[in-house]
């Protein structure tokens, strides 16, 4: 569809998945992503405060990922306490 | 940042059922069904009697005002009636006697001079007539049992015991098939294991192919305990509909099956009626229905048996004879802003269903104390049970004194909490996409509006001129580009 660099009306097509969520867990996303690397990069495009798109393979794994890293951010009170 | 709003909660569609009346399975059933079934049924009279006595009241009122006229009913008939104005359309009258048009009691037609006529269901009108005068071959109200004067039989207190510990055994194995250190329970028949599985109610989650289930190891599901919130009358409806389907997916002949249910509906509390003169051809269901508790046997193999409340609390339309608790014995719970839970109950029931999202420190023979917490919850929440399912519980249950404080109900922050702990399972909303980046404002706010008004926009980005749209209209939006671009570039 794009034709030539210099086209003003060209459009760029990109598929993938749309994640929405709170920011907090947004920044999460950001910061499980930038300590991977290459291929195993799974951010396509940072759209703004609350979206995401990412690469399909890896919806399952980053939603495990984010439950994870939420749960390490909960405080469990002593039950003997 | 977005802020998140209970205001609405999103609208679950499994609660949605809730508020509605407790033949709605029932009647979901029968409006799937054909002409030729409701000749069947209305063969019975006890069918045309309580099917009568499921409609609005106005239209009872017509079709009874019409039994035993000859002529069918006429649009200006109703009309007169029910003293509406003579140029009110069809429609509207139409509407009126919708709930007797679904149940093929009236076919509404155009005579020759193109008036609407409502002649009668003939069975219905026969079977209805029958049922009022007594007449009728059909013994569909049940045949009384030939019994000895002096023979013992349970009085009606002992047969609602019976019929209460049958079903509340059902209810109480599906609670406890939850928690990982069951309270012991029954273990209800095969048949009875096979009808929750079919009916989604219970899963073996094992087996998530579904390809062969262990019955002995099945876990309640979201639906389930949905199920269990339910007034007692919609359950008996709905496991009897999912009976009714198990039925017809066997491709078995079900229009005996539910008119015994009718019949069941009429009969009498505390009378003993005989199985093989009532129900010649539905002995095996009648026997399915003798493990839930609806009919009581004396003997197993006897042809006496006894309905219990609730078989003859059916068709009653009244909740109150079916609930075996009295309203304010299931108010029982207090629950305080710091996530504590007083119940003060011993049903068993009600304290496997507590267990399951509760975490219960001590149990009095009176009274249980426990703790809302996170962990538990969240194991809740992991089987399938919203946050919405809890709370509709914990307000459905709210003893009286809760009443006492300002209102809500609830503390909101409680009610909070639990939604929040229901939004952590599931942050992230994901969704197949296919993003296009625009580089031409006038392009991209073309394609927006194209996109929009064909439903497929999923987000805008304006100031960075992003649009995501749905995978399957992509094909279409990629057409509708093209033409702009051609457009957009000869436009100079």
């Amino acid at each position: 569809m794009s034709s030539g660099y210099e086209d003003a009306y060209r459009v760029k097509l990109t598929s993938g998945v749309l994640v929405t969520c709170d920011s907090a867990a947004k920044q999460i996303l950001l910061h499980l992503d930038s300590m991977r690397d290459g291929p195993y990069k799974f951010m396509i495009r940072d759209v703004d405060d609350t979206h995401m798109m990412i690469k399909r393979e890896y919806v399952e794994e980053i939603k495990e990922l984010l439950q994870d890293e939420l749960e390490k951010n909960t405080y469990v009170q002593d039950p003997n306490l | 940042m977005v802020q998140p709003s209970f205001s609405h909660p999103r609208s679950d569609p499994s609660s949605s059922s809730t508020s509605t009346s407790p033949t709605a399975a029932l009647d979901t059933f029968l409006d799937n069904q054909h002409q030729s079934y409701f000749e069947e049924l209305y063969k019975s009279e006890a069918v045309c009697l309580c099917i009568l006595r499921s409609l609005p009241p106005v239209c009872r009122h017509i079709i009874l005002h019409n039994l035993w006229s000859h002529q069918p009913l006429r649009t200006i008939d109703i009309k007169s009636l029910l003293q509406m104005d003579i140029q009110v359309s069809l429609q509207d009258v139409d509407e009126v006697m919708r709930p007797a048009i679904n149940r093929k009691i009236l076919h509404p037609l155009l005579n020759k001079k193109s008036k609407m006529i409502y002649p009668s269901n003939d069975a219905f009108k026969k079977g209805l007539r029958n049922a009022l005068t007594g007449l009728g071959t059909s013994n569909s109200f049940g045949v009384p049992f030939d019994r000895e004067d002096d023979a013992d039989i349970p009085d009606q207190q002992a047969l609602e015991t019976y019929g209460e510990d049958a079903f509340e055994g059902i209810l109480k194995y599906m609670v406890s098939s939850g928690l990982g250190v069951g309270f012991p329970v029954a273990r209800p028949q095969m048949e009875v294991l096979e009808l929750l599985l079919i009916s989604g109610l219970m899963v073996d989650p094992s087996d998530p192919s579904g390809q062969n289930p262990n019955l002995n190891r099945m876990t309640i599901t979201s639906k389930g305990f949905q199920f269990l919130l339910e007034d007692r009358q919609t359950q008996l409806w709905e496991i009897l509909m999912y009976y009714l389907t198990a039925k017809e997916a066997n491709s078995e002949r079900s229009a005996v099956v539910l008119s015994m249910f009718f019949s069941l509906g009429c009969m009498q509390l505390g009378q003993d009626y005989s199985a093989s003169r009532s129900f010649p051809g539905a002995l095996s269901a009648l026997n399915d229905l003798a493990q839930y508790g609806f009919i009581y046997r004396p003997a197993p193999e006897s042809d006496q048996f006894f309905p219990t409340h609730l078989a003859t609390a059916l068709c009653s339309g009244d909740a109150a004879a079916t609930r075996g608790q009295d309203a304010d014995e299931k108010r029982f719970l207090i629950l305080e802003t710091n996530y504590k839970i007083y119940a003060y109950t011993s049903n068993e029931l009600e304290i496997a269903i507590l267990n399951l999202f509760v975490d219960i420190r001590i149990r009095y023979p009176n009274l249980v104390v426990g703790k809302l917490d996170r962990k538990n919850v969240k194991s809740a929440m992991e089987k399938g049970i919203s946050a919405n399912q809890i709370i509709s519980y914990l307000s459905s249950h709210a003893h009286p004194q809760m009443y006492n404080s300002p209102p809500p109900l609830l503390h909101p922050t409680i009610v909070d909490q639990l939604h929040l702990w229901d939004r952590e399972r599931n942050r992230l909303k994901t969704e197949d996409t296919v993003m296009l980046e625009f580089f031409s404002k006038e392009l991209f706010e073309d394609t927006e509006k194209e996109a929009k008004a064909n439903a497929a926009l999923q987000l805008s980005i304006p100031n960075q001129k992003f649009l995501f749209i749905e995978p399957q209209t992509k094909a279409a939006i990629t057409e509708f580009v093209k033409e702009r671009q051609t457009q957009l570039r000869s436009g100079f």
